[in-house]
């Protein structure tokens, strides 16, 4: 990206003169006739795109959430009411509840798996480890949907999940996502299955980059197969770990097709989250104002885990 | 290697110098494409003058039409659109067909935009009606009404379906804003050979042998209600069908219109309300049902899963060609024997006529002929409830649409639909739904659910 190269200021001698060096290269271009101007010709059409399908739509959506607006008749500006009422409600904050019991079903479990997986699966050279990864891979191609309904018949009353019960001597004819108790449980896990191959597939190529010596040496040293895990693959997995956390932590967050298609958000009220209460307030109820704080406040929210994880996972390794 | 990976990773990239320069030039500028309330204008209609119904044959005149129907209502459509075509060559109608799940999404946009189309299918209420008089963007009929004698062609009630206050506050009473052509109703699908098995006949005469039919269902091992609601809103039909019976029809219908006073916290609607949380209890309905969808339910039942089945004619089609014969249809029966029948139902979503329109006048003349008894033949055989008492069932409709048909004539003749109630607030359906779901779990008391909602209508219509 040459804009932020040419935006850095240099911080080391060596740096700076390689700093004084393009900077004198680039003058010397434009008195060969290139305007300075040329690298923001490459960078143009992306920021283009960004502000138009991004930035736009976010100022929009800030902008909006200042107003009672139904989405067709003249909106009347009501300043931070509609932020004052939204983190009043009580159902919101039912709805950000249930996103925390994803973020640990969408993010914790999986990386977990994942690294568990993932350590197993380098140790040894499998047969058919190709064909492994593609299966556990499997749940990212497919679409949220499809994914949504085929789990919504296997834990129907006479599903697959039932079936199996029965096998281990439990007889069931519950309808999981019928449940008050189980209904968000069961959707969150969901999440697991989708994101466990995810991360095991980026630990693996993590794996894969870690300098073997490291794990001949480890040997010599005596250490076993989790001494051998907790000293080397976990310390060169950092990278791919805060990957892997920002990307299922959003997924968590901001989840609304699972929960759509599989409850709508019930029984009751007991599996909605902050992307089921936008979609209602925007397309049902008609209160695209009110809609539109609640799709900011999410926005902050995730803006702010994500810098913390990144942060924090920083700050680990320094 | 760490300080590659963040510079690198899209989320924690700082901005800096001229980027940041470019970066708040670009927050500027949407800020300024922004900066003016939402929204259109409202009541600035001016075509309100002196109404023709004769159509113009001098000069090309085209009308766009949009709808969301789909099958044999599509195709019926498309007759009539052909019919008028031929009655008035020199008018085209375009049609702009968009699903259902997008239609309600768009509907505000289209017609406040500059193309916005002649006619318009608009739901009833507050959901898709309600906004677009509110936004003066529907042109109001009444004067079209009266000159081609629409009031006296169908029942007052169906009439005032489509009828709004300006202040879109309140339905039922007002200006007319569209004609439906069609209508749609609950009541209750039968699997023939299991009420065979279990020595149950129909008609049933009230409330209570109905009951006992469940509780014979029951007591042989059967589902008595097969029913799917993980959509949340197909338990409805069941507790407005049972308050349709126990709650004089119009104090229903005036807390469903908005009507000031009107309450949800009346014996008859804590009977019903009571009466399907019993069915719930005593498993008269699929315990499953707030697991599983209404597509789901619908197929096992069809596989014969269930004895009963309370939804609309919209599931007539499906059922007719997975059962056949061995399904069949009857009128949810009244609290006491011989009281005339209420159903849950409506007329289909209603025709308006956008008032941006250049032709209000030509719209109105196919929207009269859409729905003039000489059109009703069309309508029935594509699967709408004929609304005049011309529309004779077509002599090959399937035995469960005829079935459905006579029903449906007995419940028109005697004015006796009590419409949905998630029509009485822009918000009831989320408001209810959920409650009815927490009522069949146990989880609330009727009583619960009747203040809930009531609130939310009080919250609505202050």
């Amino acid at each position: 990206m040459p804009s932020t190269l040419a935006a850095r200021r240099p911080s080391n001698p060596a740096v700076a003169g390689l700093w004084a060096k393009q900077k004198a290269s680039a003058k010397k271009r434009s008195q060969l006739g290139g305007p300075p101007s040329i690298p923001y010709l490459f960078v143009g059409p992306a920021i283009l795109f960004t502000a138009v399908f991004v930035i736009g739509p976010l100022l929009q959506t800030l902008w909006l959430s200042f107003f009672e607006w139904d989405g067709v008749s003249l909106g009347k500006w009501v300043g931070i009411a509609n932020y004052v009422a939204a983190l009043r409600n009580p159902q919101l904050l039912q709805a950000f509840t249930h996103s925390l019991i994803f973020v640990i079903t969408f993010c914790a479990l999986p990386v977990f798996l994942g690294m568990v997986l993932a350590a197993m699966l380098s140790r040894q050279k499998l047969r058919g480890l190709a064909a492994f990864r593609t299966i556990l891979f499997l749940p990212q191609v497919i679409s949220m949907v499809v994914v949504g309904v085929a789990w919504r018949w296997m834990y129907a009353d006479n599903g697959t999940v039932n079936q199996l019960l029965q096998l281990v001597g439990i007889r069931t004819t519950t309808a999981w996502l019928g449940d008050f108790t189980w209904a968000l449980p069961f959707i969150a896990i969901i999440g697991t299955w989708v994101m466990s191959g995810l991360c095991m597939v980026l630990f693996l190529a993590g794996i894969g980059k870690i300098d073997g010596e490291l794990y001949d040496a480890a040997k010599v040293d005596g250490a076993g197969p989790i001494r051998e895990f907790l000293s080397v693959t976990f310390p060169g997995l950092r990278q791919e770990l805060s990957v892997a956390v920002t990307i299922t932590i959003i997924a968590a967050l901001r989840s609304f097709d699972l929960v759509y298609v599989t409850t709508g958000g019930g029984p009751g009220t007991s599996t909605i989250v902050p992307g089921t209460e936008i979609y209602r307030l925007a397309f049902r109820a008609g209160e695209v104002g009110a809609a539109s704080t609640i799709a900011v406040l999410l926005t902050l929210i995730i803006f702010a885990v994500v810098f913390a994880i990144t942060r924090l996972l920083r700050e680990e390794q320094s | 290697m760490r300080h590659v990976f963040f510079q690198q990773h899209p989320l924690v990239k700082r901005q800096h110098g001229r980027l940041g320069a470019v970066a708040s030039m670009v927050v500027a500028a949407s800020l300024a494409l922004t900066a003016c309330a939402p929204g259109v204008q409202a009541g600035t209609t001016s075509n309100q003058g002196a109404i023709s119904t004769a159509v113009p044959a001098d000069k090309k005149i085209t009308l766009t039409l949009s709808h969301y129907e789909t099958g044999g209502g599509a195709t019926a459509i498309d007759q009539l659109v052909k019919g008028y075509e031929k009655l008035h060559p020199n008018v085209t109608v375009k049609i702009a067909y968009t699903s259902f799940n997008d239609y309600g999404k768009r509907i505000k946009l289209t017609m406040s935009s500059a193309s916005a189309p002649d006619i318009a299918e608009v739901g009833q209420a507050y959901v898709m009606t309600g906004p677009l008089v509110k936004a003066g963007l529907l042109r109001p009929l009444d004067d079209y009404a009266k000159a081609y004698g629409w009031a006296s062609r169908f029942k007052a009630g169906l009439l005032d379906e489509a009828r709004f206050q300006p202040d879109a506050k309140s339905f039922g009473t007002g200006k007319l804003y569209g004609m439906a052509l069609g209508g749609n109703m609950a009541g209750i699908f039968y699997n023939k050979n299991a009420i065979t098995r279990l020595g149950i006949t129909v008609p049933f005469a009230n409330v209570a042998d109905f009951e006992k039919a469940l509780s014979t269902a029951k007591a042989a091992g059967d589902i008595p209600i097969a029913l799917g609601n993980s959509d949340q809103w197909p338990a409805n039909h069941i507790l407005s069908t049972l308050i349709s019976q126990y709650e004089p029809q119009q104090k229903m219908l005036g807390w469903i219109y908005g009507k000031a006073g009107a309450t949800f916290d009346s014996a008859g609607i804590q009977r019903a309300t009571e009466t399907m949380a019993s069915w719930s209890a005593k498993q008269y309905i699929d315990p499953a049902a707030n697991g599983i969808s209404m597509d789901d339910s619908l197929s096992r039942f069809a596989k014969g899963t269930g004895v009963f089945s309370i939804s609309g004619n919209w599931n007539v089609t499906q059922l007719s060609d997975q059962m056949g014969d061995n399904v069949g249809f009857t009128a949810f029966p009244p609290a006491k024997t011989g009281q005339p029948l209420r159903a849950t139902g409506a007329t289909t979503s209603p025709y308006g006529i956008s008032s941006k329109s250049k032709n209000p006048d030509v719209a109105a003349n196919f929207i009269d002929y859409m729905t003039a008894p000489a059109a009703a033949k069309i309508l029935t055989a594509g699967g709408y409830a004929p609304l005049t008492s011309k529309g004779q069932t077509p002599a090959d409709a399937s035995p469960l649409q005829k079935e459905f048909n006579t029903v449906w004539s007995k419940v028109l003749a005697d004015d006796g639909l009590t419409l949905y109630l998630d029509w009485a607030t822009t918000n009831m359906g989320d408001t209810l739904f959920p409650a009815i779901q927490e009522l069949m779990a146990g989880k609330i008391t009727s009583k619960n659910l009747i203040t809930t909602v009531q609130s939310e209508w009080v919250r609505a219509h202050q």
